[in-house]
């Protein structure tokens, strides 16, 4: 395996460790968590009384599941496509979820059973995470292609160190790209109080729920996103001269 | 302005933000709802800066004329302006070239700077023909794929001609035969310097000098019948005519692309241009369908007649006009316009140049027009000489129609000369050509013995064959080897 190639894993492999790592440490810090553990707890003693063969300490379930939790993302890391890491998402996100409940102005979850959010972690730590998050999901979807891509032009005869400065040059793309997002995010994070103000004036006289309010401006923000991403830029001028060469008939030269 | 083409990959990261964003709208959560915005501002930076925009090419190198088996090279030069991204850059070569050195595929990396980056190659050249690389083609991808790819092609025309190498045959030495290439028998033509041999008794036409009119028969013919003034034609000098035939059905593609009957047969074809050129004859060159002798509809004119209607219009008509067909309407049962491939006879290093540029050309299926079609066009260059014909093929005793109608057709113009033959059926062993194991070169031999009935016919016709398996045998050696 090439140098390049094998830091491109080692980075998947980084980002994955440690956005699952973050994911389950928060986990275990969540309301939902101490809510669930002396059930879980209860259960286990129930199947080593009733096995009679366990010897397991469970003082270490917190452990227990942050191992399991990181042996299946490095499942999922050595699997190494698209799927693997789609499935490390959902894992990722699975254990984030309970953190989030935690930070939710609405508590649709005291609808089903007696809950308290009391959480152990702040607000900008799980803010933090679901960067994180984010971060490793768009990165590691890229990386999966970025790999495919080498295959792809080594396959076309393209030499190896030309592939190499791609990749390169790809890495340092998605590096870029991905912390002037999240830079702009943490912007957006801290400065949502100082606008909450006005923007709780404004939407209070609104005479409709704020859920609908809601769905209506995401909806909003969806369609805005796609036409802008369709309608930015126009074909560059090298592109017509290209496709205009293609079309002349070459010149009638005689040998 | 055209909008850029996304592609699935944005929609989905869209639609997973939209998801963060309702189920943040759902949960009264402010976290959710900006980490929904992250897809979203990803993707505008993205797109801020996107895939490379302008690119150029420039060819270092110069167009190049080779044999076949030759070496050609380029040397390319690439500037890409504008834009972040991948670009790459491929002179297509065609298929029969072989790449020894180097590479003709390039893949640049453009960061924030302009990139500027060369490559060259080096190819050898397996088969004749004229090469025309208009374009270099160029592909700009966005770094992470999210818009569709920009494909071009920049105009950098490069020319390579790869020539066919001509079989040479110089001179054949062999006790008891000095050689045995025929030679045209006689050197009689149309136009040229009349000599002292009486031809034959003629009509007077205008230009013709008075001194050759023949009273004696003149007198004769009148006392008969009104005629006009008889004059005695006198035999031309001239040099000596080979005509040679080049069949090009799809019978001559056994083989390899590479080395196939066809290429065997042009540079048989070639090596007999030369051969004869350099010895003062004239040659002509036809190419034929073998397999086009299946039409059997009538001659077409291929020329359409001339229009006289204007220079009628004065005449008063006598009768009312009859409705005629449309002349732009061929006739019932009549053969499409054809690709007609003649070269006529001329002498000299020209029209050896003439025929290697035809050569070029020359593919499967290349004319239209049968062995006796092509005998038929140029048979105004035909009538009244005594050419020497050599028709190239691959003989198949499955089909030798086409071959038999056309060395009829062949008698019918030049006659047989004292029981002496003129025609030359030079005859491409394909099978053996194709044989690529001692179990097919076997069972060629096979298919080779059921040819030999149809040799025996054509020497009756007054043909000589003369079959040639140029993987076992010089074409000096075949042309030795020749049965009248």
């Amino acid at each position: 395996m090439r140098r390049v190639e094998t830091f491109i894993r080692t980075a998947e492999l980084g980002l994955t460790l440690a956005s699952t790592y973050m994911a389950a440490v928060t986990l275990l810090q969540t309301s939902l968590y101490a809510k669930f553990k002396p059930l879980l707890l209860s259960l286990l003693a129930y199947a080593e009384a009733l096995l009679g063969r366990l010897h397991v300490d469970l003082t270490l379930l917190d452990f227990a599941l942050l191992a399991l939790a990181l042996f299946l993302a490095l499942l999922f890391w050595r699997r190494g496509d698209e799927a693997g890491f789609g499935r490390l998402f959902s894992l990722n996100m699975l254990m984030f979820f309970p953190a989030v409940l935690d930070f939710s102005m609405f508590n649709w979850v005291s609808l089903i059973l007696q809950y308290e959010p009391t959480p152990h972690i702040s607000a900008l730590w799980v803010f933090g995470l679901g960067v994180l998050l984010q971060v490793t999901y768009i990165a590691l979807r890229y990386t999966v292609r970025f790999r495919g891509l080498r295959e792809e032009l080594l396959n076309r005869g393209a030499e190896v160190e030309d592939v190499d400065a791609v990749s390169r040059g790809q890495m340092a793309y998605l590096a870029l790209l991905l912390t002037g997002t999240t830079a702009i995010l943490a912007l957006l994070y801290y400065a949502a109080p100082l606008v909450e103000g006005l923007l709780r004036l404004e939407a209070e006289g609104l005479p409709y729920p704020h859920i609908v309010i809601g769905v209506a401006c995401s909806i909003l923000i969806a369609a805005a996103t796609i036409i802008y991403l369709r309608g930015s830029g126009g074909q560059p001028e090298a592109e017509q001269e290209g496709a205009a060469a293609a079309e002349t008939e070459p010149p009638d030269q005689p040998p | 302005m055209k909008g850029r083409v996304l592609t699935r990959d944005v929609l989905e990261l869209i639609v997973s933000s939209f998801a963060f964003l309702v189920f943040g709208m759902f949960l009264g959560n402010l976290i959710l709802v900006v980490l929904g915005l992250f897809p979203i501002v990803f993707l505008a930076l993205a797109l801020l800066i996107g895939q490379p925009e302008r690119v150029e090419v420039t060819r270092r190198g110069e167009d190049l004329k080779v044999w076949v088996d030759g070496q050609v090279g380029d040397t390319l030069t690439v500037a890409v302006r504008g834009g972040v991204g991948l670009v790459t850059v491929a002179d297509r070569l065609p298929k029969s070239f072989r790449l020894d050195e180097g590479t003709n595929f390039k893949v640049l990396w453009k960061g924030m700077r302009d990139a500027e980056a060369s490559f060259s190659y080096k190819a050898t050249c397996a088969k004749r023909g004229l090469y025309e690389l208009t374009s270099v083609a160029w592909e700009a991808r966005h770094p992470l794929g999210i818009t569709q790819n920009r494909l071009g092609g920049y105009p950098a025309p490069r020319t390579f001609i790869v020539q066919p190498r001509p079989l040479f045959v110089r001179r054949i030495r062999q006790r008891k035969a000095l050689t045995r290439i025929p030679m045209p028998m006689e050197a009689r033509i149309r136009f040229g310097v009349p000599t002292t041999d009486f031809k034959e008794i003629r009509d007077y036409a205008t230009g013709d000098s008075y001194r050759m009119i023949n009273w004696k028969a003149t007198a004769r013919m009148l006392s008969a019948s009104p005629r006009p003034l008889q004059v005695n034609e006198y035999e031309r000098e001239g040099k000596k005519v080979v005509w040679i035939f080049l069949d090009c059905a799809s019978h001559m593609a056994l083989g390899t692309t590479v080395k196939n009957t066809l290429e065997y047969a042009v540079q048989a074809a070639l090596g007999l241009t030369h051969f004869y050129l350099s010895r003062e004859c004239r040659v002509g060159l036809c190419i034929y369908d073998y397999d086009a002798y299946m039409w059997e509809g009538i001659f077409q004119r291929t020329q359409p007649p001339p229009d006289v209607g204007d220079a009628l219009t004065s005449v008063e008509p006598m009768e009312a006009p009859v409705p005629t067909v449309s002349a732009e309407a061929p006739p019932l049962g009549a053969k499409p316009l054809v690709r007609r491939r003649i070269i006529f006879p001329d002498l000299g290093r020209r029209q050896q140049f003439k025929i290697m540029r035809e050569m070029l050309k020359v593919d499967i299926r290349y004319s239209d027009e049968s062995l006796r079609e092509a005998i038929h066009s140029c048979r105004g260059h035909i009538v009244g000489t005594r050419p020497l014909f050599i028709i190239i093929t691959m003989v198949e005793a499955a089909k030798t129609r086409g071959l038999f109608d056309g060395i009829r057709e062949l008698h019918r113009y030049s006659g047989r000369w004292r029981q002496r033959s003129s025609i030359i059926v030079f005859n491409v062993l394909g099978y053996s050509v194709a044989a690529q194991s001692p179990e097919e070169e076997m069972a060629a031999e096979v298919l080779e013995f059921h040819n030999r009935p149809v040799y025996a016919a054509l020497r009756r016709l007054g043909a000589t064959v003369v079959n040639w398996n140029p993987r076992t045998q010089s074409f000096a050696r075949a042309l030795l080897e020749q049965r009248a």
